[in-house]
């Protein structure tokens, strides 16, 4: 009697685990055998820039990650605006562009591992333009770009007039040039990568005045937990050994905006690296 | 002769009315004291028994035993001062009644308070839900800074409100607040305010609900760890219950 009972109780068990994994959605196979293919910008400089030999932020990262498997990897520049499109279309294994973890795009099924960077956002003016100040106020009545697919198009600024929204940041940086915009609104470290490779022409205001922090992840399709968290770990040893190094070569503009003499705002390792905690964003599906 | 007769004739015969006088056993000599004595005696031990118990429970437990420990607060007054004013004439009855009746109390008082007091210490130790009377008020977009409130009737007499809140975006097309994002609690009642208690998201946060709390208004503070000064978060809470700690 006995036995027959703790059979009927391990079948239900069994019967259980069976329907749980059945309501679970199926992981998929690795994506990280092979050559991996990622998805990286051309047009943005300091994280990504050139087509045939690109350099940057994201492609030192992308060099780690392909080391620390020990696989492959090749580069497919896009525009910021195809990030999730190529994602979709598997026409690019993961993504390190810039790409922001949200709340919005893990509903849209994109996961992230990382973040590995962590940033507020600013706006980019002329070099010669005294009208804008880091005064919120003096935004009142300027014309603000910002990039149609970035995270930034959903930041209300008030008194500012938001209507133009080009496919990618160099447009917006192209209408500045052309006096057709008064700033750029987008990512800080996005923005001094442009006054890195443009000297003497922009500046960076209001960072953190507007929109929230940005946390860039490496984007790949959900349902890939076992390849997300690989990917999780490669950043942990990059933020650990490579990070500040990188930091230092591709973005010297920030690291001279965050030299840690303002013991309120730290140096640019504590404003822009993230933190161990930070991690409970990634890996999500 | 005739006459005396006659006389005689006219007087009914006497009859034996009254029963032979018998000698009453010893023991029932006896039985009024004693009897009377340990029927009084009984009955007040289980008296103060049942009633220490029901205090007990009354002040661990919900409404329904203090009104119980209440009236049988009420009856013993009631009784002691009658037995103060009028002594009880206690009837007298054979001693193996006697034993039977303070038996019997005994054992019903003894049941009933098990009983009473098994039911009240499980209905105690048993969670109320209250997610129902939860009112959250200024919830929505709530900045670093910025604070939100939370209104909740105390419907058991319980020590613990615990309380699982759940934070998401306010936009989350913009970024990512939720992993930055701490808030405390802190109770506010007729202007005092208790402590705070830190609390995060999807965490099991414990507020203390002083005694005859019927209603309980929290404070809630919202912060963020990276300073993010524009982090909007929307709060709600997921589960609300009165629990005995």
């Amino acid at each position: 009697m006995y036995r027959v009972r703790a059979r009927g109780g391990w079948l239900a068990v069994l019967g259980s685990v069976v329907l749980l994994a059945g309501c679970a959605p199926e992981p998929g196979p690795s994506i990280l055998t092979g050559t991996i293919i990622v998805g990286v910008v051309e047009d943005s400089p300091g994280f990504g820039v050139g087509a045939l030999n690109p350099a940057g932020f994201d492609i030192d990262l992308m060099n780690a990650v392909g080391a620390r498997l020990r696989t492959p990897v090749t580069s497919k520049p896009f525009t910021i605006a195809d990030r999730e499109r190529m994602l979709d279309s598997s026409n690019v294994t993961i993504v390190i562009a810039t790409y922001s973890i949200t709340p919005a795009r893990n509903q849209r099924g994109i996961d992230f591992a990382g973040p590995y960077m962590v940033g507020p956002q600013a706006f980019l003016v002329r070099a010669d333009d005294m009208s804008i100040t880091n005064n919120k106020d003096s935004l009142i009545n300027k014309s603000v770009c910002t990039e149609s697919e970035g995270t930034g198009k959903g930041v209300n600024i008030p008194g500012a007039n938001m209507a133009t929204k080009p496919p990618t940041t160099k447009d917006c940086v192209d209408y500045l040039l052309a006096h057709t915009t008064d700033a750029v609104f987008t990512d800080a470290l996005v923005l001094y990568g442009y006054t890195h490779a443009n000297p003497g022409k922009f500046k960076v205001v209001l960072p953190g005045a507007f929109g929230e922090l940005q946390y860039y992840g490496i984007g790949l399709r959900g349902h890939h937990h076992a390849d997300c968290l690989k990917l999780n770990a490669v950043i942990s040893d990059y933020l650990r050994m490579q990070w500040r190094h990188d930091f230092q070569a591709e973005l010297p503009d920030a690291v001279a905006a965050y030299p840690g003499n303002d013991t309120s705002g730290g140096d640019f390792e504590s404003q822009f690296k993230p933190k161990d905690s930070d991690m409970a964003l990634s890996c999500k599906l | 002769m005739i006459g005396a007769d006659k006389a005689e004739q006219g007087k009914e015969p006497e009859l034996p009315l009254a029963l032979p006088s018998v000698e009453p056993p010893a023991d029932h000599v006896r039985s009024k004291p004693f009897t009377s004595v340990f029927l009084l005696y009984g009955c007040l031990v289980g008296l103060i028994w049942t009633i220490v118990l029901l205090v007990i429970i009354a002040v661990k437990t919900s409404v329904a035993s203090t009104v119980v420990a209440t009236l049988g607060g009420a009856v013993a007054a009631i009784t002691a001062i009658i037995g103060v004013f009028q002594p009880p004439k206690l009837p007298t009855i054979g001693p193996k009644a006697t034993r039977g009746i303070v038996a019997f109390i005994l054992i019903v008082d003894f049941v009933g308070t098990v009983v009473w007091g098994g039911w009240s210490l499980y209905v105690a130790s048993q969670p109320t839900n209250v997610l129902s009377v939860v009112t959250l008020g200024q919830n929505t977009n709530v900045l670093p800074g910025g604070h939100a409130t939370l209104d909740v009737a105390i419907t058991a007499q319980k020590n613990t409100l615990e309380l699982r809140f759940q934070v998401a975006d306010h936009n989350g097309e913009i970024g990512s607040c939720v992993p930055s994002t701490l808030f405390s609690v802190e109770t506010e009642m007729a202007g005092n305010h208790g402590g705070a208690v830190p609390a995060s998201p999807g965490a099991l946060t414990l507020v203390y609900v002083p005694a005859g709390t019927t209603k309980l208004h929290l404070d809630i503070a919202v912060m963020n760890t990276r300073d993010d000064r524009n982090c909007g978060v929307d709060l709600s809470v997921v589960s609300a219950m009165l629990q005995n700690e």
